[in-house]
């Protein structure tokens, strides 16, 4: 069981590095030829250069059914792509799609996407529970742990 | 699945004769294929709208072009989408030039709206059984011209000299 | 494959336009044949619509020798447009070059307002005062130089008829007959900018729909308020098409009921209300429709103007007392607001000046776009105050600060193009300078500018209410400049300066090629 980060940008790249302290088997697809560099210089994984919305470059990485897919791509309707394509050509049964607008959480799930992720509904989540200091400081805190 | 070196005719969603789709015909972006066909449908006494997400690119439309119009932000926004009379289309035409885009515009017509006829726009052809899969056609410009191309030269489909 | 060296337009279409070099029977139809078949094509309808009035002739079967005025124009208009017409039929329509469109609009008019001229003419006006009669009622000013209660009822309705057709749109009643590849862009020259529906055809009969509908209601609400069958048809196409003939010389005090001029002023109201919005209250309710900027100045203004006007009045001594100010005052401010021109007085003639001032401010403000109301159009007028609030807005906020004004119009917020502001602007402009051009005409006879403003701004927006400077024995000066004002505010300006251009464009190529034989 592997799981495969599909991205460019920091996000990504922290989530890759967060995955492989827990001892997970990561492979990143990268964009761009610089990103993947970036990558491949920091962390001591498989490192694959190319777009993730396209089939070449994924029957490259060798999905299994068993993977799971974190697109994290630049916009939702890439990150739906890349996770359409994981689950229709590959069989791959967890797909993960981090999107920026909150609304597309429910309309991924409902289109097949096995979990969605809005980073915006996060944050107004966290910032509405912070209705007083203590509790800023307290969430806060908690991040940083 | 296929291989991607497909070079017969794509095999299209729907079998037999198609009937006409009733109700608002919804084009979304404004690109020279959208909009040319925009201008033909409407001119032809059918309810069009337009959506894109550029003003200029509205230019593109005739001056024969009856129907609305719509400029939003986010041509992936399923509420933006919404607004403009998607939902009760009776047919969608995703012709934007990102076909990541037109892919999500046409899962969403088609499986969340259920709108009857749903096509799509790729450059890449090896997308197209994310779409066909689903019942939602697919046109492939690249791919027509292509084969266009091999009859107007003399090729065959091999490119190999008849 | 075939290799026998054919072109490639011998095997078919490879992505061209429609057969390029393949044409119709007898070539491509642009340029001046375009312009002649679409005038032919409308004149040929103005033939038909010369022929309505004689509906009312089984009532009153002692004016059927009245026939023949309106059946020689109709079968000349008809077949002279038919035969222009035709020669559009199965031909392949070219692209129009720019300003063609307005080109052909301003022909129109002033055919219809020729050939409608004839059916007075034969009756025993002179010409000048027939065509000033006819542009008129299609330009829904109704100034009168007819004499109501003498006028048979043949041309009574046949008043009623202009106006109607005159204030939805010649081009309007056309593109909701024939369906054609130019219909967009005619229709939009005309002046209807909002679309209603996404099909050009449909929204044309939507709009003539709503007006029929309002018609018939109105009917019926006057002659429950006590007039006779006639004279409430004859009004209620007047009150909705913001015309103003009536079939008395009293004009609407000859009824002196106020229930007729409560309906009335609902009816004028209605007239002046921008078809876009009739259609926004009908199909997504009521908070769309109050929440309009269109609406919220249109009320304003109403509201303003009423109690600015009544207050004169009844300050003045004018007004006996306060409900006869109030009447009065209600009653002529709508009309003159609304652009319709109905009255409940003889003339303005010896109205306090500040009335006179409210009231032609009211008229240089008009009506709601797309209605058949004149003036400036409280979209415009709308926006034109909010372009001042929000310059002195930008002059204290920060350079920094970002904004994107938006205004809410037809349920949807919107925001206003550079262009279109631009566009507003210089149309309240040029309609200013039309209006003291005009105006300076009134005073060359002696009349006071206050008197010659009110009269021109009058005519300019088509309300017809007057100080008594247009009337049967004005001079042919007068009646020409007047003429000519209704027909630049009908138009609405643009479409008449273009044609105009591009007939000095012509005028001066066909110089330069005579001067170099």
């Amino acid at each position: 069981m592997r799981v495969v980060v599909a991205g460019d940008d920091d996000q990504a790249f922290y989530l890759a590095g967060s995955l492989l302290e827990s001892d997970n088997e990561v492979t990143c697809v990268c964009r761009s030829p610089r990103r993947a560099r970036v990558f491949a210089n920091a962390y001591d994984a498989q490192v694959m250069e190319g777009d993730p919305t396209r089939r070449f470059v994924l029957d490259d990485v060798g999905l299994e059914p068993d993977d799971i897919f974190v697109a994290l791509l630049p916009s939702d309707a890439d990150g739906f792509v890349a996770c359409l394509l994981a689950h229709e050509a590959y069989g791959v049964k967890r797909t993960i799609c981090i999107v920026e607008n909150p609304r597309n959480v429910t309309l991924f799930e409902s289109l097949g996407i096995w979990r969605a992720l809005s980073s915006a509904y996060l944050l107004a989540h966290a910032i509405g529970q912070a209705s007083t200091p203590e509790d800023m400081t307290a969430i806060l805190q908690r991040h940083d742990g | 699945m296929l291989d991607g070196q497909a070079t017969g005719p794509r095999s299209v969603a729907h079998e037999g004769p198609r009937p006409s789709p009733k109700g608002l015909v919804a084009i979304v972006g404004c690109t020279s294929l959208g909009a040319s066909f925009a201008t033909r449908l409407s001119a032809a006494g059918r309810d069009v709208c337009v959506v894109t997400d550029t003003e200029s690119a509205l230019n593109r439309l005739d001056h024969d072009f009856q129907g609305f119009t719509y400029v939003i932000d986010d041509l992936s926004n399923a509420g933006a989408l919404e607004s403009c009379g998607l939902a009760d289309a009776g047919a969608v035409f995703s012709l934007m030039l990102s076909d990541n885009a037109n892919i999500l515009v046409a899962h969403l017509a088609r499986r969340i709206w259920k709108v009857p006829v749903v096509v799509a726009r790729l450059a890449d052809a090896d997308k197209a059984d994310l779409l066909e899969d689903f019942g939602i056609d697919v046109i492939c410009p690249i791919e027509l011209c292509e084969r266009e191309l091999l009859e107007l030269s003399g090729f065959d489909e091999g490119g190999e000299l008849a | 494959m075939a290799s026998e060296g054919a072109s490639p337009a011998g095997r078919g279409r490879h992505g061209g336009r429609g057969g390029c070099g393949r044409d119709g029977q007898e070539g491509l139809l642009d340029g001046h044949d375009l312009t002649v078949g679409y005038v032919g094509t409308m004149t040929a309808l103005v033939g038909m619509i010369i022929l309505v009035p004689l509906a009312v002739l089984p009532f009153y079967p002692e004016e059927a020798r009245w026939a023949p005025c309106f059946l020689v124009p109709s079968a000349l208009c008809v077949a002279i447009g038919g035969a222009f017409a035709s020669r559009m039929r199965h031909r392949r329509r070219g692209r129009m070059y720019a300003g063609q469109d307005a080109v052909v609009i301003v022909l129109t008019w002033l055919v219809a307002m020729n050939a409608c001229a004839v059916p007075f003419w034969l009756w025993g006006m002179d010409f000048t005062s027939a065509v000033f009669e006819t542009m008129s009622g299609l330009s829904t000013t109704t100034f009168t130089l007819i004499d109501a209660d003498s006028c048979p009822h043949v041309f009574l309705f046949f008043r009623s008829v202009l106006l109607f057709f005159g204030g939805i749109g010649l081009v309007l009643v056309m593109v909701s007959a024939v369906s054609d590849a130019h219909g967009m862009r005619l229709f939009s020259e005309a002046g209807h900018s909002d679309r209603l529906l996404p099909n050009l055809a449909r929204s044309a009969r939507l709009v003539l729909r709503v007006y029929l509908v309002y018609i018939a209601a109105g009917t019926a609400a006057l002659t429950i308020a006590g007039m006779g069958p006639f004279d409430a048809v004859n009004h209620a196409i007047g009150a909705l098409a913001t015309g103003g003939f009536s079939t008395r010389s009293g004009n609407i005090a000859a009824f002196g009921s106020p229930a007729v001029e409560t309906v009335m002023v609902a009816l004028m109201l209605l007239g002046g209300t921008n078809v876009a919005l009739h259609v926004t209250l009908l199909r997504r309710g009521w908070r769309p429709f109050a929440r309009d900027v269109e609406t919220r100045s249109y009320v304003a203004t109403v509201v303003v103007a009423c109690v600015l006007v009544t207050c004169a009045l009844l300050a003045s001594g004018w007004a006996p007392s306060v409900p006869d100010a109030v009447r009065i005052g209600v009653f002529q401010t709508v009309s003159a607001v609304t652009t319709t021109g109905y009255s409940t007085v003889p003339s303005l003639a010896g109205w306090p000046a500040m009335a006179c001032y409210v009231l032609m401010l009211g008229m240089v403000v008009g009506a709601g776009a797309n209605s058949t109301g004149g003036g400036i159009k409280q979209w415009r007028f709308a926006i034109i105050v909010r372009e001042l609030m929000w310059a002195m807005r930008d002059r204290v906020t920060h350079r920094r600060e970002v904004h994107v004004d938006k205004v809410e119009h037809l349920g949807a917020r919107k925001a206003i193009s550079a262009d279109e502001r631009k566009g507003i602007a210089v149309y309240a402009l040029g309609y200013l300078v039309a209006l003291l051009a005009g105006s300076f005409v009134y005073t060359c006879f002696g009349y006071p500018v206050g008197d010659s403003l009110l009269e021109f701004a009058s005519a300019l927006s088509t309300v017809g209410l007057g100080v008594g400077i247009n009337a049967p024995g004005a001079s042919p000066v007068i009646l020409w400049t007047t003429t000519f004002g209704m027909f630049l505010g009908r138009l609405e300006v643009v479409p008449v300066l273009v044609a105009f251009a591009h007939g000095c464009e012509r005028a001066r190529r066909k110089a330069r090629e005579l001067r170099g034989r």
